[in-house]
């Protein structure tokens, strides 16, 4: 599957697409194409190790266990500060209405250097909503003036690049065909898009923090592994028949899809987690929800 | 998809509002809502909810095997209201991995044909009751499943009752009944072949053959 980040080139394009059909999302773009250059800035400057060898690696999937539950990913302090601030004052620049404190993020008392890399091991196994239960429970969004949400939101941009720098180096030693599980074979996260490869009309479902690829099975629900094809329908709205939200009746939870073959072209995932937020609406009307959500317009 | 101007700024609000973007500084600004003249009229600056603007459709997705060859590759079908409208390789079939040949691709049109304002209808020639002809009848009669699987079995029994052999000319013991024959399919699994095969057996039945063989 794919190296993480997509050529800059290609994510202009798509983005002047996407705005062509809806111009009012353009300052949301904006956000998400500043804290894109940022990150792939310092992809090439992180260094991240893989200490397990090909057939450890492949032993940890064939026990459904993703890597970083096997090995520790080591992230530098100062450049994960670097990044933060780097990301912080790129919201702020691309959106001047987002809070001031956002500046100050990266000096908050839980950041501070001798603090930062125990914050670093305590919330880097976390989803979306333990992080910002943490931070609730820390007080840091008191502290820094901050909604525990925007915090979790520029502390994983400024993760994405460590994940995902190290899910390129675990992808150079060993492909996820191995892999069918609906959490990611890298950090363990949940996918909240995914797509119908263009080539055969595979579901490769994506993680939003390291950008793994993997396969799994078009008629299995991916969050309760339901496989009752009575029980597993998707909706569209009739204009777009390419981008889908496919519903389990069983969990009551959903998962947005954009169907390449019908698009007849690749897709960036990431805005299409964008562009599609009238569908996330349309889905929590008809009764379902996403365990966890991590993506900008959510 | 095109969607009025209008909606989208309405679009833009409703996914924003109360969530992440809206935290940091996207949202549009909110206006103070202009009051109708008359209470009655429905007021203009009260936007729709999101499903009067985007109308949806449910679709299923049933997975098949294709009719026609013996390799059955597999096939997922598309499903609304009851009927197919598309079809397409299944990726994850370990036969065919989301390939299907020209006539598999085509399985839409054995289930469709079109009339003469070009809408697909349900082929005229679809059977989807069980037909009888009687032996030396020219028609078909229309008769249900009971009727048909019992007369099937009924036949069966009648015509090993009456052929069934013990012996050869030879006076061997052989225990086969030679006037009934069994063709097997190649869509059958491994686990289906191993019980037709069992039931062939104790049947006596030794014509016992293959369709890919024919």
């Amino acid at each position: 599957m794919g190296q993480y980040p997509p050529a800059i080139k290609k994510v202009e394009a798509e983005i002047d697409l996407q705005l062509q059909n809806n111009s009012n999302l353009k300052q949301v773009f904006d956000v998400y194409k500043r804290i894109f250059f940022v990150q792939s800035s310092y992809l090439d400057q992180i260094n991240t190790e893989v200490s397990l060898t090909e057939e450890e690696m492949k032993d940890c999937f064939r026990n459904d266990q993703h890597i970083l539950s096997c090995q520790d990913l080591k992230i530098d302090g100062q450049t994960f500060l670097d990044l933060l601030e780097k990301i912080c004052q790129a919201i702020k620049e691309a959106s001047p209405e987002a809070p001031d404190n956002l500046l100050e993020l990266s000096k908050a008392r839980e950041l501070q250097e001798s603090k930062v890399n125990g914050f670093l091991e305590d919330i880097k196994a976390f989803n979306k909503k333990e992080l910002e239960q943490y931070v609730q429970d820390k007080e840091m969004d008191q502290n820094t003036g901050l909604d525990s949400e925007v915090i979790s939101f520029a502390v994983f941009s400024a993760l994405i690049p460590f994940f995902s720098s190290f899910m390129n180096s675990v992808s150079e030693t060993v492909d996820f065909s191995l892999w069918r599980n609906s959490f990611c074979p890298v950090c363990g996260q949940k996918p909240v898009i995914a797509k119908h490869r263009k080539d055969d009309g595979a579901r490769i479902l994506e993680c939003w923090l390291c950008h793994a690829q993997w396969n799994f099975p078009r008629l299995e629900c991916p969050h309760c592994n339901n496989e009752d094809q009575g029980s597993l329908r998707f909706f569209y709205v009739p204009e777009d028949r390419a981008r889908q939200v496919h519903v389990c009746e069983k969990c009551e939870h959903y998962l947005k899809i954009i169907d390449e073959k019908m698009l007849q072209k690749e897709v960036i995932l990431d805005l299409e987690a964008i562009a599609t937020g009238h569908l996330d609406v349309l889905a929590n009307k008809e009764g379902y929800t996403l365990p966890e959500i991590a993506s900008l317009l959510n | 998809m095109k969607v009025s101007r209008r909606n989208f700024l309405w679009l833009s609000g409703a996914v924003v509002a109360g969530s992440l973007a809206a935290k940091l500084g996207c949202a549009p600004e909110e206006e103070e809502p202009a009051v109708p003249d008359d209470p009655d009229e429905p007021d203009p600056d009260v936007e729709p909810e999101i499903d009067d603007v985007f109308r949806i459709e449910y679709a299923e997705t049933l997975s098949q095997i294709c009719s026609y060859c013996g390799v059955g590759c597999g096939v997922l079908c598309y499903v609304e209201d009851g009927k197919i409208i598309s079809v397409e390789g299944d990726p994850d079939h370990p036969v065919s991995e989301g390939a299907l040949c020209s006539k598999g691709a085509a399985l839409y049109n054995k289930y469709y044909e079109y009339d003469e304002q070009g809408n697909a209808i349900v082929s005229p020639q679809r059977m989807t009751e069980v037909l009888y002809r009687a032996p030396g009848a020219s028609d078909w009669e229309v008769k249900d499943w009971d009727w048909a699987i019992e007369e099937i079995a009924k036949r069966i029994k009648d015509t090993r009752d009456a052929d069934f052999k013990e012996t050869n000319d030879a006076g061997q013991t052989v225990n086969r009944c030679e006037s009934l024959a069994w063709i097997g399919s190649a869509k059958c699994n491994n686990e289906e072949n191993y019980l037709y095969r069992k039931f062939v057996a104790a049947m006596g039945i030794v014509n016992n053959d293959h369709c890919a063989r024919l």
